[in-house]
């Protein structure tokens, strides 16, 4: 019988005590066990075999790539990374998310600012900014300061589209959009700020601006151009509350020289229902009221000019509302016709 | 006669009877009185 071995395993019988050589065979018996024996062997292999289906030479294989691995020192989460000679433990590039720079960075580390949404790439020992190297058309890269002496005081980590260097964005005292904000807000000069705009519309006799006043401002101003009058037409104003009008206690009047006449002329307003705030024409809208204190518990005072060119009058209107009304609306309506377009702009004086 | 417009902030429309009653009895009239003595 020959071998089987090594494809599977052989099954020899063993004679009794008593069994003549003949039978089983006696030759044939140690003929199936050398054969079997020279199958073990060829299977094991001589020494550096280099049949690649010995033992011996498998082995040899093996042994060399283990000799290439030194895990000593191994931590958690490592890889093993080829150091030129062997495989040993390494963190590898690695990528961490923080707001803060990752400590003793690798090369190839990279990091995301998770505050900013920037990220970052440890190369030649400094933080690069990936995508943002080289500029590319069409396309408009942020503005980078490299002086950053200027900007020591900003300590946020709000986001701003001026970027310091690559180097510095490390920096605790890098430009933040937040702090450009809150130094904007604290340096911002006193002045007038635009409250409120109002697009007139076509053919309108009453103008109802509301929410203009509050107790933001003291102090306003309100303006009305660029539209134009059906006619000749005097703006008779009102202060009120929402729609709410105060409809007395109109003190004041309007002084103008008539040209005309050569003489100066007074139209007296004694408590009436309105006051004169501006005029218009077929070519003009003119309204520009200084007003003091309408929303203050205070009398509110008004002031600005008056001109009916048609009668030859050129000057100027003042009005006191005596009530302590804390307004917050204001009233335009035409003494005639009609007024299209142009804009009321209403403006606060910032302390 | 159509009445005029009314407008509070950016709406406008058309003045109802009532609003145009009050605006008529402030002495509005769709014409202004010529007495041009100057200009």
């Amino acid at each position: 019988m020959a071998t089987n071995f090594p494809s599977s395993l052989d099954s020899l019988s063993n004679p009794s005590s008593g069994d003549s050589l003949s039978s089983p065979s006696h030759s044939g018996q140690h003929a199936d066990a050398n054969d079997a024996i020279e199958a073990l062997e060829a299977k094991v292999g001589v020494d550096g075999s280099a049949v690649t289906t010995s033992l011996d030479y498998k082995v040899a294989a093996s042994k060399a790539v283990t000799d290439k691995v030194d895990p000593s020192g191994a931590t958690s989460n490592q890889v093993l990374k080829y150091n030129g000679t062997k495989f040993v433990p390494s963190t590898g590039a690695s990528v961490t998310i923080s707001d803060t720079p990752p400590s003793s960075p690798q090369a190839g580390d990279q990091w995301y600012e998770s505050d900013t949404g920037r990220q970052f790439i440890y190369y030649d020992s400094v933080w690069v900014e990936i995508g943002n190297a080289t500029d590319i058309a069409g396309v408009i890269q942020p503005k980078q300061i490299t002086d950053l002496t200027a900007v020591t005081s900003l300590t946020s980590d709000d986001v701003f589209a001026v970027v310091d260097n690559p180097s510095s964005a490390v920096a605790a005292n890098k430009i933040t959009y937040g702090n450009l904000v809150t130094a904007m807000s604290s340096s911002l000069a006193p002045g007038l700020v635009l409250v409120k705009t109002q697009t007139v519309g076509t053919g309108v006799s009453v103008i109802e601006v509301t929410d203009a006043f509050s107790s933001t401002y003291d102090n306003y101003r309100l303006t009305y151009s660029g539209g134009t009058g059906s006619t000749w037409i005097t703006f008779n104003c009102q202060f009120g509350v929402g729609t709410t009008w105060t409809t007395n206690n109109y003190y004041g009047g309007s002084a103008y020289f008539n040209v005309g006449g050569g003489t100066w002329q007074l139209a007296v307003n004694n408590g009436g229902s309105s006051f004169a705030g501006g005029n218009a024409m077929t070519d003009f809208c003119n309204v520009s009221l200084e007003i003091q204190n309408p929303y203050l518990a205070r009398r509110t005072h008004a002031q600005g000019p008056y001109n009916r060119l048609d009668n030859g009058q050129v000057g100027n209107t003042w009005v006191e509302q005596a009530s302590q009304t804390q307004f917050t609306s204001f009233k335009l309506a035409t003494s005639s016709g009609t007024v299209t377009g142009g804009t009321i702009r209403v403006y606060g004086y910032r302390n | 006669m159509t009445k005029p417009n009314i407008q509070t902030d950016d709406e406008v429309r058309e003045m109802t009877d009532e609003e145009y009653a009050e605006l008529l009895a402030t002495g509005w009239t769709l014409e202004s009185e010529e007495t041009s003595d100057g200009d």
